[in-house]
């Protein structure tokens, strides 16, 4: 069935290197439209890394990222706007902007950019972004005075309000007790349901990523090893997916 | 040792260069749409409105300790000669006392706070998020803080001569009993457009250094909180080492282009 889907990024033989450390080693990964794939892997493996290079926040050593068919490691920073604009992302610790409150936050980019819309209209959309991750009456505080869940949902209000294509979330549940990681759980899948786009989740948490994914990745050794439904990767006889999804010290993995 | 020797002259010029780039991007920059007016103001009024109180009570004793010392000095060279402390003390404020010390002043207080700022986005990721927001984090972060420094410095370094001068007249007429009226005059005769032009130029190029190296070290900061202290000593050592080296070659050169 997958494969009658369009491909939507198409990751190949990326390398990258990070201080002394060669964090990604010819990664190869395509991701269909509309799907949800978890990418799973030990703290350190280079989720977040490959992530970033999704989001042209980092620029490969080698290797090739396609976006709809747009190759985008080479692009000049005016042709990287047209595309990053399709993406939007949710950072692990939120980085929310301290010195703006939640309104400012969530419509900045509205707010900078989009001189077609009065600043009551947008104060109405910002509002309805933050009903869409199930937040009101915030609109005038500061990040500094949100509960880290809050900052979470915030994030992802942020990262919609531009109305992305693609949304990247890095560790969404990392830090967060297991009832508001669920919540969160469940609004990405909302984002998804409503907004039919297609959600890259980088996690080491593994119940979310059963209830979240489609398709989960497993990262390791800087290369995707496994890549299959969250039945398929129960049931796989892989020892270091094995190894990782039921949590243990001992096994190929070295702890 | 010539290996340890190479790595720190190679990472001199990386830094050097690491800088011209930022303050070429924040040209380049500065002339892009959207200009964030109110972005502008807000570091202006940081900067410059908040900065006042600190700035004058530097230069008003300043003013009033360098006229007690020289004229003092004066006085014990030669009876009478303290009557131009007033000359003595406007050319050395207007020129570089003003200047370089309102400089130092706001390098220490903007400088570190520009690099803490911008540091610590640059750690918990916000400058990421900017990026993938569409917004280039010169044009929204240095950008407003290098015009605001760049216009505010001149504008507090007059407020700091004025009173200074102030300072060293009461002073004068408390400690040496020369009357204000001669303390003017003499101040007036020997004030020329150039001094102040000078000073002012001077004020304005401290407050771009001071801008571009607190925004450089902020955007360079990794590792956390760690990394945040060290950027903003880093940010203070820097610029006010380069404020007194670029003093002497800037006063030089003014002295040349401006005939005084």
């Amino acid at each position: 069935m997958e494969n009658q889907k369009k491909i939507k990024i198409k990751i190949r033989n990326l390398w990258k290197k990070l201080a002394a450390k060669t964090v990604l080693k010819g990664l190869d990964l395509d991701i269909y439209e509309g799907e949800s794939v978890v990418i799973i892997g030990r703290s350190g493996e280079g989720k977040s890394v490959l992530l970033k290079h999704i989001a042209s926040l980092l620029r490969p050593d080698e290797g090739e990222i396609h976006i709809d068919d747009k190759e985008i490691t080479s692009l000049n920073d005016q042709m990287l706007t047209e595309v990053m604009m399709k993406i939007g992302m949710v950072f692990q610790n939120a980085a929310l902007f301290d010195s703006l409150d939640v309104d400012n936050n969530v419509g900045f980019f509205m707010y900078r950019y989009r001189k077609d819309l009065t600043p009551e209209k947008i104060r109405e959309i910002v509002k309805e972004k933050l009903a869409l991750v199930e937040l009101r009456d915030i609109m005038h505080l500061k990040p500094a005075e949100l509960s880290g869940g809050m900052k979470k949902r915030v994030g992802l209000a942020r990262a919609i309000a531009v109305e992305p294509q693609i949304i990247l979330y890095d560790e969404p549940t990392t830090g967060l007790d297991p009832i508001t990681a669920d919540a969160i759980n469940n609004l990405i899948i909302n984002a998804k349901k409503k907004l039919n786009v297609t959600s890259i989740v980088v996690t080491h948490d593994m119940v979310s990523a059963y209830k979240i994914a489609d398709r989960i990745a497993m990262l390791y050794d800087g290369k995707i090893i496994f890549s299959g439904t969250p039945d398929e990767i129960k049931s796989t006889d892989n020892p270091f997916v094995q190894q990782f999804i039921n949590g243990r010290a001992e096994g190929p993995i070295s702890a | 040792m010539f290996i340890a020797l190479g790595t720190y002259v190679m990472k001199f010029f990386n830094e050097i260069g690491k800088i011209s780039q930022l303050t070429r991007d924040t040209f380049k920059w500065m002339f892009r749409k959207p200009f964030d007016v109110k972005n502008i103001v807000s570091q202006m009024v940081h900067i410059g409105y908040n900065s006042i109180p600190v700035t004058l009570i530097t230069s008003l004793f300043t003013g009033m300790v360098f006229a007690l010392q020289t004229g003092l000095s004066l006085e014990v060279k030669l009876k009478g000669t303290s009557q131009f402390v007033g000359g003595v003390l406007i050319i050395a404020l207007v020129r570089e006392l003003g200047p370089v010390l309102t400089a130092l002043i706001i390098a220490g207080r903007i400088g570190s706070s520009i690099a803490a700022e911008i540091g610590t986005m640059k750690v918990t990721e916000q400058i990421d998020a900017l990026k993938t927001l569409a917004t280039n984090p010169v044009h929204y972060l240095s950008v407003p803080r290098f015009l605001a420094l760049t216009f505010m410095m001149p504008a507090l370094v007059l407020m700091a001569d004025f009173i200074g001068w102030i300072g060293g007249g009461f002073v004068s007429l408390a400690e040496l009993k020369v009357p204000l009226l001669t303390y003017y005059y003499n101040s007036q005769s020997a004030l020329r457009m150039g001094d102040v032009f000078s000073g002012l130029i001077k004020s304005s190029v401290f407050g771009m250094i001071i801008a571009v190296i607190g925004c450089h070290k902020g955007f360079q900061t990794e590792g956390g909180a760690e990394g945040v202290g060290k950027s903003t000593i880093s940010s203070v050592v820097t610029s006010s080492m380069l404020i007194l080296i670029s003093d002497y070659f800037l006063t030089s050169f003014l002295n040349f282009a401006l005939k005084i």
